[in-house]
This record gives structure tokens, C-alpha cells and sequence, in this order.
């Protein structure tokens, strides 16, 4: 696991830097009240996104130099493989939401904004999991281009969602418009909404680990 | 413990849904020897290499390793084995000394030293990218790494195909040098059979899937020969005795085997890869 983590450390200095620079600037223009709500969501948001590509990016650096080969050649097993890609997404996710969390709090310290904060914080840890949740099985799965049309395609699908829940004022606002008829069954408060979705996420994140491992012990090379 | 055999294949089958099989293949590699796996491209010596390293499902057959099943507790196994694919499968942009840094942090039983030495041995620099290396110190790095960490099997796939006969030669020579160490053994297949047949103790024929012939070396000098008459002459041979024949209208020639011919005729010495070329042909 050691040496899988120093390799994926290594490629990620050579091949995602650009990224992380990127993500980086992203979040610290994000300390700034650039479009005027007070939220940056653009930044913020796309900075995690990127961060969220880095495990599955450098899974398919290794298809392309079919370097992955060479690791099962070693005494790793395909497990631990698997493993260690979602360790670095927890890594990589857990630093980018607490770099945006602080810089976020800070901003909005002495605002009593503490409750736009963690929602914010809620919908940063749902965007920046829900990508290797469905991106990591997705290019085990697939590999190359299918592998990263579902990568890209289903957690932006699922941001836009996010934001289109957050053009409303209330879940039962949303619900209302879409379905009036369930509307009365889930009235609840916007942070236990939060709430819920980011434990359907970790939950998601927690399923796709197995599912990883399935696909890619069943992989032949 | 002694491990009296470094690899043992039984009954090894695997199918492809295009139709490509390796079929029912058995072998034992000896400790303390070399075995050359030759075959034409496409007849099964990377799946028979990537069955033993578990990189795809067989459908039948066992597969022993330095004694283990190859299916149990195999990442302890692979801390003994050094392998070398044809496509070594370093990322591009790592150098000699951070492939180093990650081997470190993957074998128990890595030398720092030995690799520093052993880099130093075959002129390779270790701030260069992989990318910037030749085809053949690509090959060298992974030879490298695969002697670096104590290795009792190295198992190597084509590792000299596309490389020059001075670099081939090298590689040689560090293959026989490993193998003074009685308890290290090397499986190397190749399509060039003259650089197997310069250090091997043992020969193995894959064709179409199938194994043709397993057998030490010097046992397939002493059991086959070339004979060189002309077409009629051979028809006065054993149809049984003749493993392949070439007929030209300079005469013909044929592998034989020495036992089931007269004892009065003259039969010249093989190689091996004219053997391997015969027997293919033949269809064996």
C-alpha cells in the first residue's frame, strides 16, 4: 500500500499538478466576494471537482502506459489496488473540502452565516465523493473513453441537480413544483435535507469500494 | 526448505471467447535451471506466463510456484519472484531512482543496495525518465528491479524481443549469472530461439496453444538429429522417425529421431531452433 501511495504521489506531482494548481487557485479566488451572493459556488465547487478526478485521472494514466500491469507483477494484490486509489480519493477530497471549509468559514466569520456554511460544506463533501463513488467502478469497469464519459458525465449531472435543489427555497418548494402529491411526506428542514444526501453519498462512496474490488478481481489483463 | 521445483504446471487450460486456447499444458521448471518457453507470436507463451502470475482466469489446471499454489496467498509468493513483461510497465515519467523509492515500499525484501549496484552495472542513470530510455535500457531497468530484491524465480516474457544482439547478450549473461545461486531458477520465453538455446536447460515448444515438447536441452540433442539425403532416400525412412522435412530440388532434409533410424546412416547434429521450425511445420 506504501509503495502504491509513493508511486500515485509521484504521478500525481508529474501528471496533475496543473490540476491542483488550478483547484488551489480556484479555492483561495473563492476567499473573494467575486459574483456578489456571497457564495462563489463556482469556485468552490469546481476546485473540488477537479480534486475529486485525481485517483481515477491517474488510473487511466496507468491504462494508457499499462503500468498497472507491472503492479500485479509485484506482491500487491488486486485488493489492495483497488484500495489504495480510494484512500487517495480520501485524502485528496478530505484536504480540498477542508482548505474550502476554512477559507469559507473565514469569510463568512461574524456574517451568521454558520448554517449557509455547512450546507456549503455538506454539498462540497456530496459533489467531491460522489465522483469517485461513480467514477472509480465506472473506468475499472470501462476503462479509457467510456470509463471517463461516466466519470465526468454522472457527477456533473448530479452538481447541476444539487443546484437546481438549491434554486429553491425549501425541499417542499421542490417538491411541490416536481410532485405535489409527495410533497406532505417530506417536509423537512433544508439541513436535515443536507444531511441526508451527504449520508447517501458516504453510503454510495462505502458500496462502490466492494464493487471496485468485484470488477477488478474479475479483470483480465 | 528445499523447493525441488520452481514452477509446476498441470493441465493448464484456458479458452478466449475468439477462439485462441491454451490447452491442457503441463511443465515443471527444476530449481537451479533455466527454461526458454519458445513459440511463434500468438501461440500462448504471455498467457501461459499471465496464467501462472494469476493476471487472468484459467479455466482448468493447477500452477505451482517456489511450491505454493499459485492461488494461495500469492503476494507472498511474488516477494520471491522477479518478473520482466515485454512491455516493462514503468510509468513514462519516472526515473531509476523514484522506481527505486516505490520498489522499497513494495518488497520486503528490497536491496537499495544491490539495485544502486546493479544500475551502475548495466550504465543506467538514475535521473533519467523512462520515457527518454531505448527499448533495450527499458528492458535492463526492469531486469534491474526483478534482481533487486532477492529474487529465487525470475520469469521473463519476451524481455529480449526487438533488442540488439550486444544487449541480448548481456541479458544473457546476467541470467546465467543468476542462476549459479542453486536455489534460483529463470523462465524466459522468446521467439529467439538462439539466444535461448544458448542458456537454457531446459526447452519448452508452445504451438497454437498447445505444448509440443518439454525436455531438457541436451536430452533433444540426444534424441533428435538431421538427416540431409535426397527425397527418395527419405522415403526409405520410418514415416514415424521423421519429425519435419524440408524437400528442395538440392535435396532434402529432416529431423529425426536417432533411435528409430538405421544404424548405418549419417545423422548430423540440430539446433534447436531448426527443430522447433520443423516440428511446427510438421505440424506436431
Amino acid at each position: 500500500m506504501k509503495g502504491l501511495l509513493m508511486k500515485d504521489g509521484y504521478l500525481m506531482w508529474k501528471y496533475q499538478k496543473v490540476n491542483m494548481i488550478i483547484a488551489l487557485i480556484f479555492s483561495f479566488i473563492s476567499a473573494f466576494n467575486i459574483d456578489g451572493s456571497n457564495t462563489n459556488l463556482f469556485f468552490i465547487f469546481y476546485s473540488c471537482l477537479m480534486i475529486s478526478f485525481i485517483p481515477s485521472g491517474l488510473y487511466l494514466v496507468e491504462e494508457r502506459e499499462k503500468s498497472y500491469m507491472n503492479f500485479f507483477t509485484l506482491p500487491v494484490s488486486r485488493k489492495t489496488y483497488v484500495l489504495e486509489k480510494y484512500l487517495l480519493s480520501v485524502l485528496c477530497n478530505t484536504a480540498i473540502i477542508l482548505l474550502n471549509s476554512v477559507i469559507l468559514l473565514i469569510r463568512t466569520a461574524g456574517q451568521s452565516m454558520l448554517k449557509d456554511s455547512l450546507m456549503m460544506i455538506a454539498l462540497m463533501t456530496v459533489m467531491t465523493f460522489l465522483t469517485p463513488a461513480v467514477g472509480l467502478p465506472a473506468v475499472m469497469k470501462f476503462g479509457g473513453t467510456m470509463g471517463t464519459f461516466v466519470n465526468m458525465i454522472v457527477p456533473s449531472f448530479c452538481m447541476l441537480l444539487i443546484m437546481s435543489v438549491m434554486s429553491f427555497d425549501s425541499v417542499s418548494d421542490l417538491v411541490q413544483y416536481h410532485m405535489q402529491a409527495i410533497d406532505s411526506m417530506i417536509h423537512m428542514d433544508f439541513m436535515i435535507f443536507y444531511l441526508l444526501i451527504t449520508l447517501f453519498t458516504f453510503l454510495l462512496y462505502g458500496i462502490s469500494i466492494p464493487l471496485s474490488v468485484k470488477i477488478y478481481k474479475n479483470k483480465e489483463f | 526448505m528445499s523447493i525441488t521445483n520452481a514452477i509446476e504446471v498441470k493441465n493448464l487450460t484456458k479458452s478466449y471467447k475468439k477462439g485462441f486456447m491454451l490447452d491442457n499444458i503441463s511443465f515443471t521448471l527444476p530449481s537451479g535451471c533455466i527454461m526458454g518457453l519458445i513459440g511463434e507470436n500468438g501461440a500462448g507463451k504471455s498467457t501461459a506466463i499471465k496464467l501462472m502470475l494469476n493476471m487472468i482466469k484459467r479455466n482448468s489446471g493447477t500452477v505451482k510456484i517456489l511450491g505454493r499454489d499459485n492461488r494461495e496467498d500469492f503476494e507472498l509468493t511474488k516477494e520471491d519472484i522477479g518478473v520482466v513483461l515485454d512491455e516493462v510497465g514503468i510509468s513514462e515519467c519516472l526515473n531509476a531512482k523514484e522506481v527505486g523509492n516505490i520498489m522499497k515500499h513494495t518488497f520486503k525484501n528490497w536491496d537499495e543496495k544491490v539495485y544502486a549496484e546493479n544500475l551502475q552495472k548495466l550504465s543506467l542513470s538514475d535521473n533519467k525518465k523512462f520515457k527518454e530510455f531505448s527499448k533495450g535500457m527499458k528492458m535492463k531497468l526492469g531486469i534491474a528491479v526483478a534482481l533487486s530484491h532477492n529474487a529465487k524465480l525470475l520469469i521473463l516474457d519476451e524481455a529480449t524481443a526487438g533488442l540488439d544482439p550486444v544487449i541480448r547478450d548481456e541479458i544473457m549473461d546476467m541470467l546465467c549469472e543468476f542462476t549459479r545461486e542453486e536455489t534460483h531458477s529463470v523462465l524466459i520465453s522468446s521467439h529467439i530461439v538462439s539466444d535461448l538455446e544458448k542458456v537454457c536447460d531446459y526447452i519448452a515448444f508452445i504451438h497454437n496453444g498447445k505444448m509440443l515438447i518439454c525436455e531438457e536441452k541436451d536430452r533433444l540433442y540426444e534424441t533428435y538429429g538431421i538427416v540431409r539425403c535426397s527425397a527418395e532416400q527419405l522415403n526409405d525412412i520410418e514415416p514415424d522417425a521423421v519429425i519435419g522435412k524440408k524437400i528442395s530440388p538440392y535435396g532434402a532434409e529432416a529431423i529425426v529421431e536417432r533411435s528409430k533410424i538405421p544404424s548405418d546412416w549419417e545423422i548430423g547434429a540440430i539446433d534447436i531452433e531448426k527443430l522447433f521450425v520443423f516440428m511446427v511445420k510438421e505440424g506436431h
